[in-house]
Order: structure tokens, then C-alpha cells, then sequence
């Protein structure tokens, strides 16, 4: 007897971008004993959606004091070619596949303007 | 040149890192934060790190306003709702001007007349403290809570804040009833509408959009006026409300303020070469 489960096939459905922008950079909580984390807040573009900004932050985890780390825009549905942009203006070129936004979010991780915000962020605000 | 950042933040600490990036980029020395969110923004923490040495000044709750350490900003005390202060202010150069800041009464909720008379009270005291001083270096900014062209901007019982540098080459102006000459300020931001290219004519600093008969969309509640005499030293191509902090917008996709990033109220950045 064959069940309705019998056509499921487990293969590992493609990240979102969201699960992506995670994987990339959601491990702040570890490298800081849990005192920070990183959180993703997805946006519509338009009323008629036709494309997404996802807003990255940096969250104080004891108060939820969330800093604007860097944005993505892609198109709807993408997830690419996506766009990194940040606040302090760094250029980055667009994105096409996973790995290249794993390269680009390292380049914005490892900019000395991050150890600033997160030396602020854990000295001052936590 | 002294540069001032003026933003209605919404009451959202979640915009203190563009705040600290506008200091940055517009090499900010004075910050009039209105709608400010006090004991939840960490600004007071941030514009002191990573080289900036921007000094909370004491002001009513609602109010942020934070001073580059090479300039002295003295409040000046006088009879005034919580939603106006006013401050001496003495820029490295030593000439000293006086600044008021406003966050006028809600449209929603109080009528023109009651938002007209908190904007005349602001224009007495401004008037008041000229007289003491024995200056008329003033500039008067916030949110008016109010369009240049109303009443409780631009009428002589009002903020008396008028689109014109003078009349008849002088700053004041004769009022039917009134004995002797009015003073009044001149307002920029009439050059400020529809400044934004490829996006709506009348685009200002908020957008706010009912089903009333009578709708602007655009508001230009966000205002900086200042004393006719001043003109020239207030660069008015120096004038500009923002849309970007770096790569960042704060517009959404139909070119209106993005409060999922920003705040509902654009930023202004303007300069006074005092």
C-alpha cells in the first residue's frame, strides 16, 4: 500500500536570502556570549511588491537596542542580484549567489567601523 | 561655517547610528533632534565615541540636541511651553546668535489657532531676548507642525515668518492696527518644495495622505527661519532635506519617507556662517 507521503522528496529546499543573511552573520551572538545579536527585519518595496529590502541589525540582547548594521535590496521574488548598501556609504557590487554574499557581508563585518559599533554597542549599551 | 542637522526622529533609538553617520557626513556641529527618545537613545553615548565630542544639551524631554564642544549653547530661561527652547549660541568665532527650537502642536488634535498662538509665544520670547541682547541674530527651527504658507507661520499673530527677504529693504513691516513696525523672519523653505528630482512637485520633509476633501500629501512641517538680516549669512543652496545617510535611503519605492528604516519625517541640513 502506497501512503500519500510516498512522493515527499527530502531535499534541502534553497535558503532565503534571510536564512542566508543569518548564516552569514548570525553568529555575533556566539563570538559575544550572547550579548548581541543580529536580526534581519524584511521589507516590501511598493505597494505591488517588487522587491525586498531587508534591514540588518545589530540587537543589544538584554535591552533590544537595535543599530542599523547594513541593508540588502533585491528584487521580488530574487533573492538576486542583490544590493549591499550601508549607512556609512561602503560600495559594494551587487551579489549573484550565496558565497558572493557571504564575501561582501565578511568585507562589511571586517571593516574597522564595525569593531567600532560593536565596541559601542557592548561597552555602552549592554 | 557652523552646520546644523534638524530631524524629527520619531521617538525611534533604532535611528541613533544614522544620526551619528549625518554628523559624519554633513560634518555636523549642532543636532536638533525633535520627537527624541530619552533613556532609550544611546546618542548621548554615541556622539561622544569613535572621535565625536557632540554634548547632550539640557531641553525639555521630547527634544535632543547635541553641541560640538567648541561651541557654547546657553538655555536661556523664558515662560514657554515644553515644546519650545531657546539657547544662546556662541560658535568658536564668538559672534553669538540665539537658536529656538519648536516641535509645534499636532494637526490632529489642536486647531490652527492653538498651533498659532504656541508659534506667536515663540516669536515673544525671541523678540524678548533680541531687546537683552541687543541682537537680532536669530534663527528659529523645529517642527511647526505647520505649511509655511499658514497662518500660524506666517501671520503677524503667528511666527510671522514670511517667503520674503524684506520689504522696502527692511526686515519689519507695518500692520494695519498695529502701532508702529512688526518684525519679521524670513523662510527658506519655500525653496525647498519639490526639490526632489523625479519624485512629486510639491515633495517637502513629511508625507501624510487622508481621505478629506481638502489633502496636501506633502507637508513641509520641518522649517528653519531665520532673521531677515542673516540672509547672507545663511547660504540658502546649503539648505537640503535628505534622502540618503550613505547607501542607505530613506525613501521607500514612491519616494515618501520609509519609516522602516527611517523615521516619518525627512532630516534637513542647513549652515550658518556666523
Amino acid at each position: 500500500m502506497s501512503g500519500l507521503w510516498a512522493g515527499l522528496t527530502l531535499t534541502t529546499p534553497t535558503p532565503s536570502l534571510r536564512e542566508m543573511l543569518i548564516g552569514a552573520a548570525g553568529d555575533i551572538d556566539v563570538a559575544t556570549g550572547n550579548k548581541l545579536g543580529f536580526f534581519v527585519d524584511t521589507i516590501g518595496v511598493a505597494r505591488a511588491t517588487k522587491s525586498l529590502r531587508y534591514n540588518c541589525y545589530l540587537r543589544v540582547n538584554r535591552t533590544g537596542y537595535l543599530h542599523l548594521f547594513f541593508q540588502v535590496e533585491t528584487p521580488f521574488p530574487g533573492p538576486f542580484p542583490a544590493q549591499v548598501n550601508t549607512p556609512e556609504g561602503d560600495t559594494y557590487l551587487p551579489v549573484n549567489t550565496e558565497e558572493e554574499l557571504k564575501d561582501v557581508v565578511a568585507q562589511v563585518i571586517q571593516r574597522p567601523r564595525t569593531n567600532d559599533i560593536v565596541f559601542f554597542l557592548l561597552n555602552a549599551v549592554s | 561655517m557652523a552646520a546644523f542637522l534638524l530631524w524629527n526622529v520619531h521617538r525611534r533609538p533604532t535611528l541613533d547610528g544614522l544620526v551619528e553617520r549625518l554628523v559624519v557626513q554633513h560634518q555636523i556641529d549642532i543636532v536638533l533632534l525633535v520627537e527624541y527618545a530619552t533613556g532609550l537613545s544611546q546618542l548621548p553615548g554615541l556622539l561622544l565615541a569613535n572621535g565625536h565630542t557632540h554634548i547632550r544639551q539640557a531641553s525639555p524631554d521630547k527634544f535632543g540636541v547635541f553641541v560640538r564642544a567648541t561651541h557654547t549653547f546657553r538655555p536661556l530661561r523664558h515662560p514657554l511651553d515644553k515644546r519650545a527652547k531657546l539657547w544662546r549660541w556662541i560658535p568658536p568665532g564668538g559672534q553669538e546668535g540665539l537658536i529656538a527650537l519648536v516641535h509645534g502642536y499636532d494637526r490632529r488634535h489642536y486647531s490652527n489657532g492653538t498651533r498659532r498662538l504656541l508659534l506667536r509665544h515663540v516669536h515673544d520670547a525671541i523678540r524678548y531676548q533680541e531687546n537683552r541682547l541687543h541682537h537680532k541674530r536669530s534663527v528659529v527651527a523645529g517642527d511647526f507642525n505647520a505649511h509655511p504658507f499658514e497662518s500660524a507661520v506666517t501671520s503677524a499673530d503667528g511666527l510671522h515668518a514670511m517667503g520674503v527677504r524684506s520689504i522696502r529693504g527692511r526686515g519689519s513691516r507695518r500692520i494695519r492696527g498695529a502701532a508702529g513696525r512688526t518684525d519679521f523672519f524670513y523662510n527658506l523653505m519655500w525653496r525647498l518644495y519639490g526639490q526632489q528630482s523625479a519624485h512629486d512637485a510639491g515633495t517637502a520633509t513629511h508625507h501624510w495622505m487622508r481621505n478629506q476633501v481638502h489633502e496636501f500629501g506633502w507637508h513641509m512641517l520641518d522649517q528653519v527661519v531665520i532673521r531677515p538680516g542673516e540672509t547672507d549669512r545663511f547660504p540658502e543652496n546649503h539648505l537640503q532635506v535628505v534622502t540618503r545617510v550613505g547607501g542607505i535611503s530613506l525613501l521607500d519605492a514612491a519616494g515618501r519617507p520609509d519609516v522602516a528604516v527611517g523615521s516619518d519625517h525627512l532630516p534637513v541640513v542647513f549652515h550658518w556662517n556666523l
